[in-house]
């Protein structure tokens, strides 16, 4: 394990994270478009993603990246429940608008 | 018969008030749909054969050998809770085989009276229904073998008094006369329910055995849990309580003059079987208490014979024929109490009354009954008078009962009214004679209002309106009557000085408390003279006054009376009034006051916090639009809060 005996400085992943992470949420709060939110998602778990790898790989420790492996695994089952959810609305409303999407509130 | 054939006889005691209650709940479900004859049939049906098991029970035990005569055996567990176990059973021993006798026995009499007497009433199935309860519930009191299933029988006794009184509840005077025996037995209740909480704290169980146990031991004899000398008293107060409101005595004996409201075999059953005698059974039951504390026994002899001469008193200024009987009642029971109070051979006296008493009080209170069958109604004396010629049966059987009442020989009231009296006379305690002299003045008394009701009544000039069409009552009628008569004729060889059966019986249950059994001596051929010649006395001032009243002296009566005093002595000492005035209006008052408490400071507080919560959670639940965006900006926003804190902080925990 050569790579783990001279940790590289994190400083521009974490600046790479970070800057994701703002457009995923960002993105998260204009769009409106389900989809299009969904795939911010995708952007602020990735974000997380690459910090985890990044801060694994500067203080030497795995588990960061094992924590990785988890985020993907839930993400790719959240997407997979989040599109059927979706497939669904959209055979109903013909519209993908998240906004809509109300009629179960208290 | 053998041990074990009379062991399981008493094994099924518990049979006889299961039949009494198994008939009064088909006769009041059934009601209406049970048409007139049958209705009744099946309630003196069920009496009856109440009566003769219990006959059959009374033989068993007495087929066993004296010192085994008591029986007791446990039914089921009641109430299992942790510490606390009540268990349900049944006790047959001498004294509570003789109240099963007495309640079964007059309350059969009552029963077949009854068929001629609510004869067409609307409700004449029901009525049955609730008459076999009454009977059950008295007999369940007598048969407990703790004091919780005592106190089952003796709400239920008090439950039954407020239907039966308040029968003919179509009228207010008569459901009201239902609600004032409901109040005061609920005061007489509440001293007596206490009683029992003070008992169980003290000795930790409410059965006999063992609370009479711990009495044994207070008093040096045997293991359990001594009880202290104030606690022992203050026990015997509260449960002197719980018999003042049951067994009418002063101060809550307001109630069982209105009791009158009822249907008359319904007082009967009152005043004589049931209900007012539960106190007697209470304190005789109870008598290992009362001898721990002479404080609480002299309270309670001078209660009873207290109200034995004010009771006396307020009968003999009483018109209404049956007015006069419930205050002798109240006034007899007083001499009971007394009895029982100066405990010795005052016990054996006391239940010796009680049956005694039994039988004449439902033989004078069906005559009254038969009375207003055959005057509709028509118990006022002062429109009376002169009945003995129409109605010759019920006016001889009245006099018998007069008689025993009185103590004339050789009615059973003599004997028990002077056993009573020579209980008292002979006592070691000081004041047993005080007692005896006060007994003695409401034996003149009683003596003398109960026959200035039969002057008044069958003597004299007929006072009533030719409207009135008196007829002697039918059979169904008199038989009862004349059954009750001889039983009071005859129930006095039971305890007669010198062999005194019934003191030996009761012995088993009364032990070294029940004192010596009486022989005639000077002193007691004394005390009996004493007591007949007050009795004849009364007869005779009564004879002289009033026999041979005309119709205008009749109405004169109450005119004579000056206006202040006689009135007030007329109207029973005002203490109606006294309590409209002292307990029912500020009573009232303070429920007012308490009601405003209740609705305008803790109902405007509790609907305040309730009413705070519903607007707080109506402005809450806005946030929750169901926009995913603004959700997930609260969200965002929470976790830069968050990171904020962390960072500000330093990073600490992390």
């Amino acid at each position: 394990m050569e790579f783990l005996q001279t940790p590289p400085d994190p400083d521009a992943y974490i600046v790479l994270a970070v800057f994701l992470f703002s457009i995923g949420a960002v993105g998260f709060l204009v769009r409106r478009n389900a989809i299009v939110m969904f795939m911010c998602i995708e952007l602020m778990l990735n974000a997380v993603n690459l910090s985890l790898v990044s801060f694994g790989r500067a203080l030497s420790d795995l588990s960061g990246q094992i924590l990785v492996f988890f985020v993907l695994v839930v993400a790719a089952a959240e997407v997979m429940v989040g599109l059927a959810i979706l497939v669904a609305i959209f055979r109903r409303r013909a519209r993908a608008s998240a906004d809509d999407m109300s009629s179960l509130k208290g | 018969m053998s041990k074990e054939a009379a062991e399981n006889i008493l094994e099924l005691a518990w049979i006889v008030p299961l039949i009494c209650l198994v008939s009064a709940g088909v006769l009041t479900t059934l009601g209406r749909k049970l048409k007139e004859p049958w209705g009744g049939v099946v309630g003196v049906g069920a009496v009856g054969v109440a009566f003769l098991v219990t006959v059959v029970v009374f033989a068993a035990l007495l087929s066993l050998p004296a010192d085994q005569r008591v029986f007791e055996h446990v039914l089921f567990e009641w109430i299992p809770a942790g510490g606390f176990r009540i268990e349900a059973g049944f006790l047959v021993d001498p004294l509570s085989i003789l109240w099963m006798l007495l309640v079964t026995g007059v309350g059969f009499v009552i029963h077949v009276y009854s068929l001629g007497y609510i004869a067409g009433d609307e409700r004449y199935t029901t009525f049955f229904g609730q008459m076999n309860l009454f009977v059950a519930s008295m007999l369940i009191l007598v048969l407990g073998n703790n004091f919780l299933v005592l106190f089952v029988g003796w709400e239920l006794v008090g439950a039954c008094s407020y239907l039966l009184i308040g029968f003919w509840f179509k009228k207010i005077e008569n459901s009201s006369a239902g609600n004032k025996a409901f109040f005061a037995n609920r005061v007489g209740d509440f001293g007596f329910l206490v009683g029992l909480m003070l008992i169980f704290a003290t000795v930790g169980s409410l059965d006999f055995d063992t609370v009479f146990g711990a009495a044994y031991a207070s008093l040096g004899g045997g293991a359990g849990v001594p009880i202290a000398l104030g606690t022992a008293t203050a026990i015997c107060l509260l449960l002197l309580v719980g018999v003042t409101g049951k067994s009418a005595q002063v101060p809550l004996y307001v109630w069982l003059a209105d009791a009158m409201a009822g249907p008359t075999p319904v007082s009967a059953l009152i005043h004589a079987a049931t209900m007012v005698t539960a106190g007697v059974y209470l304190i005789s039951r109870a008598h290992p208490l009362f001898a721990l504390s002479e404080v609480s026994r002299a309270i309670v002899t001078f209660v009873g014979i207290g109200t034995a001469f004010y009771a006396a008193t307020i009968a003999l200024g009483q018109y209404r024929v049956k007015r006069v009987l419930a205050y002798s009642t109240i006034s007899q029971l007083g001499y009971m109490i007394a009895a029982v109070g100066i405990g010795g051979a005052g016990y054996a006296a006391g239940v010796f009354h009680v049956i005694s008493h039994g039988f004449f009080k439902a033989l004078l209170f069906l005559g009254a009954g038969s009375l207003m069958h055959a005057m509709h109604g028509e118990e006022d004396m002062r429109r009376l008078g002169g009945l003995r010629k129409v109605m010759p049966w019920t006016a001889g059987l009245f006099l018998v009962g007069g008689l025993s009442i009185s103590g004339i020989i050789p009615f059973s009231g003599f004997w028990s009214k002077d056993a009573i009296l020579g209980a008292l006379y002979e006592s070691p305690e000081s004041w047993g004679k005080i007692a005896w002299g006060i007994g003695l003045a409401a034996a003149f008394l009683t003596a003398l209002y109960m026959f200035r009701t039969y002057f008044l009544t069958f003597t004299g000039d007929r006072s009533w309106g030719d409207e009135a069409h008196p007829h002697e009552s039918p059979w169904v009628m008199v038989i009862p009557m004349l059954v009750l008569a001889v039983g009071t004729t005859l129930w006095g060889l039971a305890d007669l000085p010198g062999s005194q059966w019934l003191h030996g019986f009761l012995e088993p249950t009364f032990g070294v408390f029940g004192g010596e059994a009486e022989r005639w001596t000077g002193e007691v051929v004394l005390l009996l003279t004493a007591g007949l010649l007050v009795g004849v006395l009364g007869v005779a001032t009564a004879y002289a006054v009033w026999s041979r009243a005309t119709r205008e002296r009749r109405i004169s009566f109450g005119e004579r009376i000056p206006a202040g005093a006689g009135m007030f002595w007329r109207k029973a000492y005002d203490v109606d009034a006294a309590l409209e005035y002292g307990v029912r209006r500020p009573g009232w008052e303070l429920t007012g006051v308490l009601a405003t408490v209740d609705e305008d400071a803790i109902d405007r507080t509790v609907m305040g916090i309730g009413g705070g919560a519903k607007r707080a959670g109506r402005q809450l639940a806005r946030l929750q639009n169901g926009s995913v965006r603004v959700y997930a900006s609260v969200f965002l926003g929470g976790v830069v809060l968050i990171a904020a804190y962390v960072i500000v902080r330093g990073g600490a925990g992390l």
